[in-house]
């Protein structure tokens, strides 16, 4: 094991009584800087040219996009059936329950479009990780959008559009856009 | 490696003694207190076990996802990682937590730091490989990068080094960048109208909590909150040229505004409050726990109390 701060150590008390000081020499800190130096470059480059496939040092985008006080919110929503209740409804989207959460799901929304079947890995998931839970024989992609008037939220005009709906009857199909 | 020359004292950088070409290295390479860094260390590495068991166990249950849902990020291009499975989820997930336990007593910080990092930031990788990375993790990513190079640190170390300051100067940075860099991408991903854009009505609308639904109904304060916030980021790193007590309220005035963003939107960033730390006197903290402590037992009432953590004292 090198010496703790791979510098020189200064044993005695400096003349200001401070108690020792341990000194980083010439090489300690330049390799110190260095480093330094790359990471500052990359978390600068990444801020500026890069996105989320360069983490860790992609850019800091939390709610860094610019909503109209006009627009709409739209978020997504999974509904399920089983053989017991055959009809359709709603299930939390979370780690525990389809081994992805929100954000993950909404941003693979392009791959659910081209191939629908893939919303049957939801139910196998939620089988695997909520053993005890009857098995999903269904799953669909609801697409809830709220409309915002002067940056508030109009809920009385909130609207439900299925996208893609899955069954194992019928296999996987795309049902609005 | 240089032996000679007397080192450059915190008094001297103080008194304004170095020429001027000389300050940005005894700014990077302060003669920090050892058990600053000691106090960091037991932080973090207590905040790692947490994380992995409680706060983002995120990783562990895309063991279970289908590797269809797999993206890997350009560090897993590069290393050739794969998808997740469930062995590999809960053996960076406990190797995480062993050995950040290992790496809180304080024995061989090189190896254990340096084998704690690898190991969170794997799991970390498996957890935001999936489509949906938090920003949230680089400033503790880069302390656990740093903390191993400082070498050994005890808790009542009286002891000052460069190596500390160093680490402990690096996690600053990183804790700022977070700010600084944040506010960049908001000019890139939202343009300057982001500040008077429906964003933060937006994040109300999906996580709101009884604390902030009512400024639903009020969109021009939620805009000002934009604004508040978007002009603190732009000047966050004006924290560095103020004077350390200074330093200090500035660091409290930011834990204030995570408060309220987790009251507001259920929202913490808690991997970059750990990292914030670094602008905290720890030992100092430690000393005066301590020192309540023991006067609420009835011990030491003629002792003084020690002076307010805002106050530099010698500790810089």
């Amino acid at each position: 094991m090198p010496p703790s701060t791979s510098g020189r150590v200064t044993t005695g008390a400096v003349t200001d009584g401070s108690p020792r000081t341990l000194v980083l020499g010439r090489a300690a800190r330049s390799w110190r800087a260095l480093a330094a130096s790359v990471l500052a470059a990359c978390f600068v480059a990444g801020s500026l040219v890069g996105d989320d496939h360069w983490w860790p040092v992609g850019p800091l985008r939390m709610y860094s996009t610019s909503s109209s006080p006009s627009g709409s919110v739209r978020v997504f929503v999974v509904e399920v059936t089983t053989a017991s209740e055959p009809g359709w409804r709603e299930v939390p989207i979370n780690l525990w329950t389809l081994g992805l959460n929100r954000a993950e799901l909404e941003g693979r929304w392009p791959l659910l479009q081209s191939d629908p079947g893939v919303l049957a890995t939801l139910a196998d998931a939620h089988a695997t990780l909520q053993p005890e839970d009857e098995r999903w024989d269904g799953v669909r992609l609801v697409r809830r959008s709220t409309p915002m008037v002067g940056g508030s939220p109009d809920r009385d005009a909130t609207v439900d559009t299925p996208l893609v709906v899955w069954t194992v009857e019928d296999g996987g199909q795309v049902v609005g856009s | 490696m240089s032996s000679t020359g007397r080192p450059a004292t915190l008094s001297a950088v103080e008194r304004g003694h170095l020429a001027w070409w000389q300050r940005p290295a005894a700014w990077l390479f302060w003669e920090a207190p050892l058990a600053r860094v000691a106090w960091l260390r037991l932080a973090v590495y207590a905040f790692v076990v947490l994380d992995v068991l409680v706060l983002h166990s995120t990783g562990r249950f895309h063991g279970a996802a289908d590797p269809v849902w797999y993206q890997p990020l350009v560090v897993g291009q590069v290393l050739g990682l794969p998808a997740a499975t469930v062995l590999l989820a809960e053996l960076t997930r406990w190797g995480s937590v062993v050995l950040a336990l290992l790496a809180m007593t304080g024995r061989a910080p090189r190896l254990l730091g340096w084998a704690t990092v690898v190991c969170w930031a794997w799991f970390q990788y498996i957890a935001f490989s999936y489509g949906k990375v938090d920003h949230d993790r680089a400033g503790l990513l880069t302390v656990l990068l740093v903390l191993p190079t400082v070498g050994q640190a005890r808790l009542r170390d009286d002891r000052r080094s460069q190596a500390a300051g160093f680490a402990l100067r690096a996690a600053q940075l990183a804790a700022i960048s977070t700010y600084f860099l944040a506010a960049i991408a908001k000019v890139r991903f939202g343009g300057w109208e982001w500040v008077n854009s429906a964003t933060v009505a937006r994040a109300v609308v999906r996580r709101g909590t009884w604390f902030s639904e009512w400024m639903l109904d009020y969109p021009a304060l939620l805009v000002a909150a934009q604004w508040g916030l978007f002009t603190a980021e732009l000047l966050s790193p004006v924290i560095f040229v103020l004077a350390v007590g200074w330093q200090r309220r500035v660091v409290g005035a930011w834990y204030l505004f995570h408060a309220a963003t987790y009251a507001a939107i259920s929202i913490a960033f808690w991997p970059h409050l750990v990292t914030l730390l670094a602008f905290v006197p720890l030992e100092r903290a430690a000393e005066w726990v301590r020192w309540r402590w023991r006067r609420r037992r009835g011990l030491d009432e003629d002792v003084p109390a020690p002076p307010p953590l805002v106050a530099p004292g010698r500790d810089g």
